[in-house]
């Protein structure tokens, strides 16, 4: 009997996938977080977000004067069952478009799908660069890893130091960065003269600074996290080399200052701007509230990044009063400067977050903003 | 020049110390003794615990924190490898019980102090002595210095003491030793005690120098074992060979190859004497006393 049971739920179920209706009517959005797991917690946060920016949407008339719906689903951090979820939800709930994933192990896979359906998608919190290059319907409004690789070979090119040398973390993300700080510095007179790849672990870096020192670099580089950094630091004080020095944004931890202490000193990193609970910015201040209001509590960087990737989604249907695919990629490509509560958001044709960055240096043993 | 010079002398004598306390423990008992490199990682987080987390004086601490972790080197023998050869267990099973005790022991210092980086040397980080051209700190002088010391130190006592004659017979027969009225158990501890506390050494100064992690023991021991093995088991000279040639192979690829080559380098260098020189350096087999 049990197994009749269960047989029957599933021809029933089976028929439900064929016979949905197909068109797109209703503004219905997808959001795909992970509600358990390791990841649990996020998702718990952005949900939070996202029902704040539903009610707020709603209550100012929805999209073509009907109410948006979302439909949740719970990607649990792995990337099989973020794929999963993500083609019910375009499949069978036929949604618009979808928020997610908030972790990038599972945007990635999911952006795929999303791509081959003609489905927009817009990671709030993903940062992988192999984002970029998901598709044409694949946004984000978190930078990429890669934007500081570029700011940073910008601002090296811009103050006119002639011979840079990069070490960089040999993995994905080092080698990636190294690419393309070389591209965004390298001119006539201005050259990458060394490129070293090193391991987290290997305890002493002095190997790889002597080699660098006599090429006489007057810029060095250091794309790796802020341990690597603090102790390639202080070998490099130690050894009596006095190159600039620019680190990448995982610097920023007491940690490292710790480390490094007075070697730390000077040293240059970028950071793109981003939710500052704090801002005097009208938008920010009205979010920061009615979350207050609502939840009881301060938004952080993910409610922050979760609530624009919906609201983005909300303001292209709404303005365009379309809920195909199409329609809000193309508004979201032509859009232009987008006021959000974690700054100004503007897309490039990658469908990548384009962000002021500003530079930071260590003074006095603290992070202070680079004048 | 110098410089690459200079960095090739601190490693290879940094080796040479791990090396020599190695060799002291492999030569009597002929197995791998892989728990070595939590001794090396024990002795530098003990210095951390005494100096820094209970404020006992720096030079005191160095010394608890060598006695310690040679504690610990003799319990390995006596709990683990003593019980093993009572009951005449195979040659792997040695290794195997010692990976065990590798991964016990390093997993409690990183439940106990955390996995990321410490810091024992609480100078104030400044620019070296400039000497020929090149930058060396002080820690830097005397990790030379002592590893030179020890080293020799070492050597005069396998040849010139009894104790160290009687660890160099076990080595060669322990059966006979035993005949003879050396008791093979006492040197072996012996060993493990002298070779755990110069293992403590060697810990404690590549930490001072450049800082710890849980697993930082098991590269150094690594590089150790490499020079050991491909200056040939059982000769001074071979030691010294080998740990030079590890460093300055390392030096050399990383100053006109790159970094990342440094540890590849070093184990091309070892499948090499594998294939061709199995017996290391000085080429000869140990001794054996014919009955």
């Amino acid at each position: 009997m049990k197994r009749l049971v269960f047989f029957l739920i599933s021809i029933v179920l089976f028929l439900q996938t064929s016979c949905t209706n197909n068109d797109r009517g209703d503004a219905k959005v997808g959001i795909l977080f992970p509600m358990t797991g390791d990841a649990g917690e996020y998702g718990n946060k952005g949900r939070k977000a996202i029902e704040l920016a539903l009610e707020q949407v709603n209550n100012t008339g929805g999209v073509n004067g009907k109410a948006v719906e979302i439909v949740f689903e719970d990607s649990k951090a792995d990337p099989s069952a973020g794929v999963t979820a993500i083609q019910k939800m375009i499949s069978i709930d036929n949604v618009s478009a979808v928020v997610g994933d908030i972790v990038s192990s599972v945007s990635i896979p999911a952006a795929a799908v999303a791509e081959k359906n003609k489905v927009v998608m817009i990671a709030p919190t993903s940062s992988a660069p192999a984002l970029t290059q998901a598709g044409k319907f694949i946004y984000r409004v978190w930078p990429s890893d890669l934007l500081e690789g570029s700011a940073a070979g910008k601002f090296a090119k811009g103050k006119g130091f002639k011979k840079a040398v990069i070490f960089h973390l040999n993995n994905d993300y080092g080698n990636q960065i190294a690419d393309i700080f070389k591209k965004n510095f390298e001119s006539e007179t201005q050259k990458v003269i060394g490129n070293e790849a090193y391991s987290a672990k290997s305890g002493s870096y002095r190997g790889m600074l002597t080699k660098a020192n006599a090429l006489h670099p007057d810029f060095i580089y250091i794309a790796g996290y802020y341990e690597d950094t603090a102790q390639i630091l202080k070998e490099a004080k130690e050894l009596g080399v006095n190159s600039q020095f620019m680190g990448a944004t995982a610097i920023e931890d007491n940690k490292f200052l710790e480390l490094a202490g007075k070697s730390a000193e000077g040293i240059v990193y970028p950071l793109a701007s981003g939710f500052d609970v704090n801002s005097s910015d009208p938008n920010t201040k009205q979010f920061v509230n009615a979350f207050e209001k609502k939840f009881g509590y301060e938004p952080g960087w993910v409610e922050s990044h979760c609530y624009d990737a919906f609201m983005l989604i909300a303001n292209a249907m709404k303005i365009t009063g379309k809920t195909d695919g199409e329609s809000i990629r193309q508004y979201l490509d032509s859009m232009g400067i987008y006021n959000g509560v974690t700054g100004q958001i503007k897309f490039d044709a990658n469908g990548d977050v384009t962000k002021p960055v500003i530079f930071k240096t260590v003074k006095g043993g603290k992070f202070v903003v680079l004048q | 020049m110098s410089q690459v010079f200079t960095n090739i002398s601190l490693s290879a004598l940094l080796y040479l110390l791990i090396a020599s306390s190695y060799s002291l423990i492999y030569y009597p008992t002929k197995f791998f003794h892989i728990a070595h490199a939590a001794v090396v990682t024990s002795a530098a987080y003990l210095v951390y615990l005494f100096s820094i987390q209970l404020s006992i004086p720096f030079p005191l601490a160095i010394v608890d924190g060598i006695a310690t972790a040679a504690l610990i080197g003799m319990f390995c023998e006596l709990l683990v490898y003593r019980p093993m050869r009572k009951r005449n267990r195979p040659p792997l099973a040695y290794m195997i019980a010692s990976i065990g005790l590798y991964v016990l022991l390093q997993n409690t210092i990183s439940l106990y102090f955390g996995d990321d980086t410490k810091v024992i040397n609480t100078a104030e980080i400044s620019v070296g002595h400039q000497i020929f051209g090149a930058y060396i700190t002080t820690i830097q002088i005397i990790t030379i210095c002592v590893s030179l010391v020890l080293f020799v130190g070492v050597n005069l006592f396998l040849h010139f003491t009894a104790t160290g004659k009687s660890i160099r017979a076990v080595s060669s027969n322990p059966e006979l030793c035993n005949i003879y009225g050396i008791s093979s158990n006492k040197v072996i501890l012996i060993a493990f005690t002298l070779g755990s506390a110069l293992a403590a050494i060697a810990g404690i100064l590549s930490a001072m120098d450049t800082n710890m992690t849980p697993t930082f023991g098991f590269n150094l021991l690594l590089y150790g074992v490499v020079a050991m093995i491909i200056g040939g088991v059982g000769s001074t000279r071979g030691l010294l060979a080998g740990s030079l040639l590890v460093a300055t192979a390392q030096h050399l690829a990383a100053f006109y190859l790159d970094t990342k080559w440094m540890d590849a380098v070093t184990y091309v260098i070892l499948i090499l004497f594998l294939i061709w020189k199995p017996l290391g350096f000085s080429g000869k087999r140990l001794k054996k006393v014919e009955v």
